[in-house]
């Protein structure tokens, strides 16, 4: 269904989101993109799911970052919307399954396509954001066309639009990886999803309390005892 | 696992529980004396810092003491060692200032809190600030995580040890700061080296002030009308102030449904502006003394909304500001006041004078003659003398002929107009008789529906709240649901054309699938069902309950605030029904005794008119 003619979103000037009147704080978006094919059945979607919950109760430790924080979940084996943007107090982590194959790149064009609806939507409500982050993980390599999503990821990066991180988990394909992101991809330590999650929380929390377009030291999770070591 | 540390004299002393963590250290409770509280860096500290700390423990003052974490005392891992933290008063709270200035979080922690509370807060916080420059220090870091919000509305600044502190010429520097609380500037400095103003503060300040005012909007993001990105830090080095008189010149909106600036006295909203707009005369910010005068005219100048008992406004308002906001954000900013849960109205009293209201008396049967005795009208007896007098009896009988036919042709005429206007007091009467006391009735049979719905209303707020309790698992159940779109999914026999069918229908997640909902729908037989419940029963599988959620107190509040506006509106309609119900139980008395007056009167007319004309 690709029309030639483009659709406008109604905007009547005065459309007025009950979430962003009732919570006007600036928002630091972040989309999860996870690999949920077959491969990773078994341990590593547990481990996984673990994470989730781990990442949610991090965050809502923080009652500013509860407020700013806003999590949504694509995932890939087949590519879907698991969650749409949720702040970190309406985000119910799912129990995912390992399911079919890896379409990689419809995932991240699908979560390019939802952070600009996003960003929209906080300009229409007069809404600051944080430069937003897509964060991969993945145990293989994509099994659709990928070469598109890897320009919208250069070009996204370049325009500051948004920051894009990978993470393999044994047995991805790095080298993808390494032309598919900008930033060298990590290579998750075993399964430790729980410190890659605990991490990642961590990082979001000081992200969203600096302030938009600040640049913010992270952790290095490459650190000895990080839960990475380089791709 | 307790620590020892030792204070500046070498005095020994442990080191409790931690209270909380922040980027650069740890706060941790004293075990010797529970006022006490103790911040121990994670990493050691410059000399500078050290020497700033002991000149901050120096210059303490009770003032400073009572609104601040002030640095009592400096602490060191082994007597006269480095400097590895400091004493302070203990200053936990449960609530920082975006807990208050955020809607959603306000209605929950603090859920009684009206504007006037969050005036108060603004207006000591700027005393606060201004107790900090009397003493000649400079906060620097201001933010939202800096100060925490006693529930008397009173503020307590943290993280004194960024504050800018000079003394003997040398100027010991925050280093930190956050870029929306930034003055213009400032902006894109780096705050390792900057030297902050009271008038930077005073930026900061005003910020604050804006937030808790204003609903948690910052002043400066707005929507903005240009092309392209327009971040806060960006906004603020360009004036972009969203609200101002020069907003619309800045290519600024105020975002959709955000108070006007006019909802603030013209004193608060000139204070704003010099805050925001850029001053061509070089004029500083508005003080932290300027700001509490103005706040405190303010408080003084409040009145409470007519409809809410949870909205106060400024009295130049002639309508309530909120009422208007509320409707258009579709959501409540303001708890109804519980200390004013039952309206100022007398439900009793009302009661008792709906009751005191009696049906009016029903007309009789029309009556059909006037019972009324009736002589000749003097008129009919003067003609006929005029007839008879002083003519012979054929003469007279001639003359009289001719004006008796005269005279008996009036008084038919009469006769004629007073029976045409019988006829419309019958219409009347009829009319009123069939339509009896129906109208009164149904009135009255309503106000005492809205009466006994009034007397319910506690009793429905409790089942509320608890049948909340009971869904707290379909609650949380649906919640999870409603993320699965049929349209995203893939089901078996279920493409985009049935997707629309059912989202016609109303049913676009797995939330929506129940079979009640699906009987409804045409072209659903028990195959396409069968899948989309077996979808459904697939994610319910992976649906795991979370008990620790709780009742969300966020849907509590939503009742308590639809039953109180409820409360209010029947109580509303109740004084003006009873009001009504009374004119109306005189009206038709009125037009009753007025009927009855009307029809004798013609009645007797009628009889007059048969009477003369027999004697004529």
């Amino acid at each position: 269904m690709s029309g030639s003619i483009d659709q406008t979103p109604y905007d009547d000037g005065f459309f007025a989101d009950p979430e962003f009147a009732e919570n006007a704080e600036p928002r630091c978006p972040c989309i999860l993109l996870l690999d949920n094919s077959g491969s990773m059945a078994g341990n590593a979607i547990e481990q996984l799911n673990i994470g989730l919950e781990v990442f949610r109760d991090e965050l809502m430790a923080d009652s500013l970052s509860m407020k700013r924080v806003e999590i949504a979940i694509v995932t890939f084996g087949p590519a879907q919307v698991v969650s749409e943007f949720q702040s970190a107090e309406g985000f119910v982590p799912p129990t995912l399954r390992a399911q079919s194959d890896t379409p990689m790149g419809a995932a991240i064009e699908k979560a390019i396509t939802m952070l600009q609806e996003r960003k929209d939507s906080y300009k229409r409500n007069g809404i600051a954001y944080y430069r937003p982050w897509i964060f991969l993980i993945t145990d293989g390599g994509p099994t659709d066309s990928w070469y598109r999503s890897a320009q919208l990821i250069s070009e996204g990066e370049r325009m500051k639009a948004f920051s894009f991180y990978a993470v393999g988990v044994e047995g991805a394909r790095f080298d993808i990886l390494r032309q598919l992101a900008v930033r060298e991809p990590l290579r998750l330590k075993g399964l430790r999803f729980r410190e890659l999650f605990a991490w990642l929380s961590a990082s979001l929390q000081s992200v969203s309390q600096s302030t938009p377009g600040d640049m913010v030291q992270l952790d290095n999770p490459t650190a000895p005892n990080g839960w990475a070591t380089a791709g | 696992m307790n620590k020892t540390i030792y204070d500046s004299g070498g005095r020994k002393l442990t080191l409790g529980q931690e209270l909380g963590r922040a980027g650069e250290g740890v706060v941790l409770n004293l075990s010797d004396d529970p006022r006490l509280a103790a911040k121990i860096y994670h990493k050691p500290i410059s000399q500078e810092k050290q020497q700033k700390l002991a000149l901050m423990t120096a210059r303490r003052t009770d003032r400073l003491i009572s609104l601040a974490a002030w640095p009592l005392d400096t602490l060191h891992n082994k007597p006269n060692g480095d400097v590895v933290g400091f004493l302070m008063p203990i200053a936990s709270q449960p609530n920082k200032l975006h807990d208050l200035y955020g809607v959603k979080s306000r209605l929950t922690k603090f859920p009684q809190a009206t504007w006037r509370y969050l005036i108060h807060t603004a207006r000591n916080l700027a005393r606060a600030f201004h107790v900090i420059h009397d003493h000649g220090f400079v906060v620097g870091d201001v933010n939202e995580g800096n100060v925490f919000v006693t529930a008397q509305a009173t503020v307590i600044l943290l993280d004194c040890d960024s504050f800018q502190v000079t003394s003997n010429g040398q100027v010991f520097v925050p280093g930190v700061g956050v870029e929306n609380y930034t003055p213009p500037e400032a902006q894109g400095l780096s705050f390792r080296d900057l030297v902050r103003t009271q008038d930077h503060d005073a930026f900061g300040l005003a910020v604050l002030i804006f937030l808790l005012l204003f609903m948690g909007k910052h002043p400066h993001s707005g929507v903005y009308q240009g092309t392209g990105d327009m971040p806060i830090g960006k906004a603020i080095e360009e004036y972009r102030f969203a609200y101002g008189k020069n907003a619309i010149s800045n290519k600024m909106l105020q975002p959709p449904a955000s108070l006007p600036l006019s909802a603030v006295s013209p004193a608060v909203a000139e204070l704003f502006e010099r805050a925001f707009v850029r001053q061509l005369n070089k004029r500083p910010r508005p003080s932290p003394a300027e700001w509490s005068t103005a706040l405190d005219e303010l408080l003084r100048r409040l009145k409470l909304c007519s409809q809410h008992s949870g909205h106060v406004f400024w009295n130049g308002l002639s309508e309530c500001p909120w009422c208007l906001l509320e409707r258009a954000a579709k959501i409540s900013f303001f708890n109804y006041s519980s200390a004013a849960a039952t309206p100022a109205v007398d439900i009793a009293s009302l009661w008792s004078q709906l009751n005191s209201i009696t049906e009016p008396a029903l007309l009789p049967a029309i009556p059909v003659t006037s019972h009324v005795a009736v002589s000749p009208s003097p008129w009919a007896i003067e003609q006929k003398n005029e007839f008879c007098r002083g003519f012979g009896a054929v003469t007279a009988l001639l003359r009289m002929n001719k004006s008796q036919v005269k005279v008996r042709e009036s008084i038919i005429h009469e006769l004629r107009l007073a029976e045409t206007a019988r006829q419309k007091i019958e219409e009347s009467w009829n009319r009123n008789t069939a339509a009896g006391n129906a109208l009164f009735l149904a009135k009255r049979q309503e106000l005492k529906v809205l009466h006994r719905e009034y007397l319910g209303l506690d009793k429905l707020r409790l089942e509320k709240a608890q049948k909340l309790v009971n869904d707290q698992y379909q609650i949380q159940l649906a919640k999870y649901l409603d993320r699965y779109e049929i349209g995203s999914a893939f089901i078996e026999g279920i493409g985009t054309w049935r997707t629309a069918s059912l989202l016609s229908f109303g049913i676009e997640t797995a939330a929506d699938i129940t079979p009640a909902a699906l009987a409804g729908v045409p072209g659903f037989g028990p195959v396409l069902c069968g899948n989309l419940f077996a979808w459904r029963r697939a994610l319910e599988a992976r649906f795991s309950y979370n008990p620790a959620q709780g009742v969300d107190t966020g849907k509590i509040n939503q009742i308590e605030n639809e039953v109180r506006a409820r409360r209010y509106q029947i109580a509303n309609e109740l004084t003006r029904g009873v009001e009504e119900l009374r004119k109306l139980s005189d009206q038709l008395n009125k037009e009753r005794e007025n009927l009855i007056k009307v029809c004798d009167q013609n009645l007797q007319s009628i009889k007059q008119q048969e009477v003369d004309l027999k004697y004529v």
